[in-house]
């Protein structure tokens, strides 16, 4: 069977609207990666930071003991960077605990948005009325309908205080996070290449010669005769 | 164009191993916690035992010993007196200055740095065999003893009796005769003459 797909003009351009907002999106995405991809070296560099010392006066001498010591400093310096969110974590979580202790609301919804939630100072569309069927019709697409408005509300001051530290505390213990697999990633490429004994670019003949060079330079030559023959005295 | 295009693959790339690179942060941010949670449970334990968990490590206080100079003295401002004191007496101040040394510290501010460490001073050897060292006995001076004289002075001056001890008869004035260039004149001679004095006799 043979299937005739006719496309009109305006189908064709429809097409390759799509397929462009397609490419973009994901190149959007490749560059993102690249940009988290450069900001994960950045971080990974305070690891060299870190071991440098021990390394270069040769404290340490073995991968094994680098990825020691190295694992060791990079813990300690993940908790000193995200102690701060974590206690502003626990902060919120202790508002919203002492809440739903104080009022017995145990099925408290933290982003109810007509009064007590968060979703009360956010705008809120109802998505679920945009695709509907009607009788004897294919799919209408309408706009989704705006079911709510910012607006402040007394009873969900403790969502907000919740959200606002959810958000902050989340957002920089992610941060500490991928600071912290970056610096791990960094480590295992410095044990292979701080204790790496390699042959590249290395001739032994090579070196042989440029020893014997040295040698012949460390021996004293005999002082060169000075040669007047040239010496044109045009004073006369 | 051809980097638009990697950077296209690399999207598709991303956007397939990005729901494992999630799953994987997020079994490491709940590893991190409980790592978090222990390690501040030691930094707690270590803080009431006058420690700290951010201390360092044996391999950095082996490396701190290695970088540091082998004579860690601490730099001191030059002051006045400091320049006053190397430049006035005493020999030992009076050394030359090493100015191609960063490090050079005087001999006079030594002492400074020295009472951080202060060296052990080992007690003096004396060998028995060579007597140690003394220095000869200054010679005593004996001072002889003034003899007591008594002081005669004599004067220049011819004494004279006092006036009242000397005789009315006594005093006699003895007669001297004086020669003189002038002429002249006998009584007893020309006692008639009443001229004007002038003898114009002819011998």
């Amino acid at each position: 069977m043979n299937f005739l797909i006719s496309l009109s003009e305006n189908d064709k351009r429809l097409i390759f609207a799509l397929l462009l907002v397609f490419i973009l999106v994901f190149v959007l995405i490749g560059y993102i990666g690249f940009l988290i991809t450069r900001v994960m070296k950045w971080q990974g560099r305070k690891l060299d930071h870190i071991v440098a010392d021990p390394v270069v006066t040769r404290v340490i001498t073995d991968k094994k003991h680098f990825k020691r010591y190295a694992r060791k400093k990079n813990w300690r310096l993940f908790v000193k960077q995200s102690y701060i969110a974590v206690i502003i974590l626990l902060v919120g979580g202790l508002v919203l605990l002492f809440r739903d202790i104080f009022t017995r609301d145990w099925a408290y919804n933290v982003f109810e948005y007509k009064q007590t939630g968060f979703g009360t100072i956010l705008f809120i569309w109802d998505f679920s009325k945009c695709i509907t069927r009607p009788e004897g019709m294919g799919l209408v697409l309408n706009w989704p309908q705006l079911i709510n408005t910012p607006h402040l509300e007394a009873q969900a001051w403790a969502s907000y205080i919740f959200v606002t530290c959810l958000i902050i505390g989340g957002i920089w213990y992610l941060i500490a996070l991928q600071a912290l697999i970056s610096r791990t990633i960094r480590m295992y490429q410095l044990s292979t290449s701080a204790f790496e004994k390699t042959l590249e670019g290395f001739n032994q003949n090579q070196q042989a010669a440029t020893i014997a060079a040295a040698r012949y330079q460390e021996t004293p030559q005999p002082s060169p005769v000075p040669d007047n023959s040239n010496n044109n005295n045009t004073n006369v | 164009m051809i980097s638009f295009f990697k950077n296209f693959g690399k999207g598709v790339l991303y956007v397939l191993v990005l729901p494992f690179l999630l799953v994987g942060m997020a079994l490491y941010a709940v590893v991190a916690f409980f790592v978090f949670i222990f390690l501040s449970i030691k930094g707690i334990i270590l803080f009431f035992t006058g420690r700290s968990l951010y201390e360092d490590l044996p391999e950095d206080i082996e490396a701190k010993k290695r970088l540091a100079p082998p004579q860690a003295a601490p730099q001191t401002a030059v002051t006045n007196e400091d320049v006053s004191a190397a430049l006035n007496i005493g020999s030992e101040q009076n050394q030359p200055v090493n100015t191609a040394d960063p490090f050079y510290v005087p001999e006079y501010l030594k002492s400074e740095s020295e009472e951080v460490e202060e060296p052990v001073q080992e007690e003096p050897v004396i060998e028995e065999s060579e007597p140690a060292y003394e220095p000869d006995p200054e010679p005593v001076i004996e001072e002889a003893p003034v003899q007591e004289q008594e002081m005669v002075v004599k004067p220049n001056y011819i004494e004279e009796p006092d006036v009242e001890d000397i005789e009315e008869d006594e005093i006699v004035l003895e007669k001297t005769e004086q020669k003189s260039n002038i002429l002249e004149i006998k009584d007893d001679e020309d006692d008639d003459d009443e001229s004007s004095g002038v003898n114009i006799d002819f011998d």
